[in-house]
């Protein structure tokens, strides 16, 4: 495994054949992301993770509501994350082009513009969610997820049909391992 | 006055089978061919002869006998009845108990077509009405008739429903209040009211229409809202409801919900089989958060073994409780059958 990230609580291992990049930890997006300076640019919110896998684009996006479940179900249930998230692709969509044009390491961003302006290229979307649902086995929790898939697509429409919720139940991401870090508090 | 257990052995789909029923909402959950129908009209079965044993006076046992058996070849539509009894190698004897306010009745159907009601003494219920999975109000002209000469293929609950759909209606009186509070959420769904006049149904949706050419999920409801205005669903009374959602938009089910609670708690016991994911969350959701309103239970109809074995019976408070649900199933199926497109695409 050669590209190791934590995020949340979570640690995602990334194989060799996965061209991965963490948004926050690039100095580009830093730049634009921070809270004051003159090359800031206030609601640059991108995801997690964009990462090219067999010519494929993905957007990765991590939540993890298992810390504050009660107070995150509104956010999932009543379409707001739907929304976030559909702002946070175009937000990267937009760092990815520019940081293509501008940035000092252009090799980096180059894989990532090709695929984005080359239209027979597949994107896929991925909201990676974590939640515990103690009361509902694990047929309840996909059941859930499915119903909520049907309320991220319309948001994404407009960049792609391709757009799943997934867990360490579920992982659609080849090559991708995900483990769950220890709780900070132990 | 309710079941209170009902047990089959040997019967259609049931090796042996045992359910411990609530007096408020049933609910049966199961794949197609796990028995739910046969289980709501097993119990019907029996009540209807009690209740024609009450009505005509009727205690000759071999009497007895032959209307039990003509009311399972009715409601069943075997081609004989011994063909009820549980198919397997040689002769042998499909049963039937029930336990009606701790009552028991029991009915023997054997494969050679005799048919036996064993009783201390009968019970005496309230009437109990069967709503079939299609809508009646469209096909009720003419069907008395049509059906006294064998001229339709419908089974004997349409008959029956045609039956209750033929009394006139209640006049106000002592329960006009209950009756308002059961009905006017129904007739607020639908928008309007339910008519009978020379014997065919009407709905007054802004203007007079004919039963056919409404919605046909409205004249689902509208069925109900008549039943409950002529007094055929009747306080302690039994409602078996065969698949409510059928024809019924979603935006529907959330009244329906609200409709079976009001029944339960003015008195009728109810049993309904559905398959519809959005009835039975909807109605777990109450068990779930509000379970002092009302008596709720659910039972998980499958076949452990599905070449060879009969149907088992597993039955929870909740859905939560319920391990075997082939509607949670299919969408957690659904959902994998998207990851796998996901990944392939």
């Amino acid at each position: 495994m050669s590209h190791i990230f934590p995020e949340d609580r979570l640690e995602f291992c990334f194989s060799d054949a996965w061209h991965v990049i963490k948004f926050d930890e690039c100095p580009e997006y830093q730049r634009l992301a921070q809270e004051s300076g003159k090359q800031n640019l206030p609601g640059t919110k991108g995801v997690d993770f964009v990462g090219i896998w067999n010519e494929v684009l993905y957007f990765i996006e991590v939540k993890d509501f298992r810390t504050y479940r009660i107070e995150n179900r509104p956010r999932l249930e009543e379409g707001t994350l739907a929304i976030e998230l559909g702002q946070k692709v175009r937000s990267s969509i937009a760092c990815l082009i520019g940081f293509y044009r501008t940035s000092p390491t252009p090799e980096l961003w180059t894989p990532f513009a090709h695929l984005l302006c080359t239209s027979t290229r597949r994107i896929k979307v991925v909201l990676w969610l974590e939640h515990e649902l103690p009361l509902h086995p694990v047929m309840q929790r996909k059941a859930l997820n499915s119903l909520h898939i049907k309320n991220f697509k319309p948001r994404l429409q407009w960049i792609t049909p391709y757009v799943f919720i997934s867990n360490q139940e579920t992982n659609v991401l080849t090559g991708v391992e995900v483990h769950n870090l220890p709780h900070p508090q132990l | 006055m309710a079941i209170q257990k009902l047990q089959l052995k040997e019967f259609t789909a049931f090796e042996e089978a045992e359910f411990s029923f609530c007096p408020g909402i049933n609910v049966l959950i199961g794949a197609n061919s796990t028995g739910k129908t046969h289980v709501l009209k097993a119990m019907y079965t029996l009540l209807k002869v009690c209740e024609r044993a009450e009505l005509d006076k009727i205690a000759d046992p071999d009497k007895l006998n032959d209307i039990l058996s003509n009311k399972l070849m009715g409601v069943f539509k075997p081609d004989t009845v011994g063909r009820l009894r549980r198919r397997g190698r040689g002769r042998g004897t499909g049963i039937i108990t029930l336990d009606y306010d701790d009552i028991p009745l029991t009915a023997a159907i054997s494969t050679q077509n005799n048919v036996h009601l064993e009783y201390k003494h009968l019970p005496t219920p309230q009437p109990s009405v069967y709503l079939p999975v299609h809508e009646f109000v469209s096909v009720y002209p003419g069907f008395i008739a049509a059906y006294s000469k064998r001229e339709t293929a419908f089974d004997e609950t349409y008959f029956d429903l045609s039956i209750a759909l033929n009394a006139t209606l209640l006049q106000p009186g002592a329960r006009q209040t209950k009756i308002d509070e059961l009905v006017k959420p129904l007739e607020s769904a639908i928008g309007g009211k339910i008519t009978q006049e020379n014997g065919r149904f009407y709905f007054k949706l802004g203007g007079k229409f004919e039963a056919p050419l409404v919605a046909e999920g409205y004249r689902k409801l509208g069925g109900l809202i008549y039943l409950i205005l002529n007094g055929s669903l009747t306080q302690n009374g039994i409602l078996f409801w065969d698949e409510p959602e059928a024809n019924l938009n979603p935006n529907l089910v959330t009244v329906v919900t609200k409709m079976l609670q009001i029944l339960a708690n003015s008195g009728i016991q109810i049993f309904i089989a559905t398959h519809d994911y959005l009835l039975s969350q909807e109605l777990s959701l109450v068990a779930e958060y509000e379970p002092e309103t009302v008596n709720m239970r659910f039972f998980a109809l499958h076949k452990p073994n599905r070449r060879t074995g009969g149907v088992a019976v597993e039955t929870g408070a909740s859905l939560v409780e319920i391990e075997h649900n082939p509607i949670l199933a299919e969408f957690a199926a659904h959902y994998d059958r998207e990851a796998r497109r996901f990944q392939q695409a």
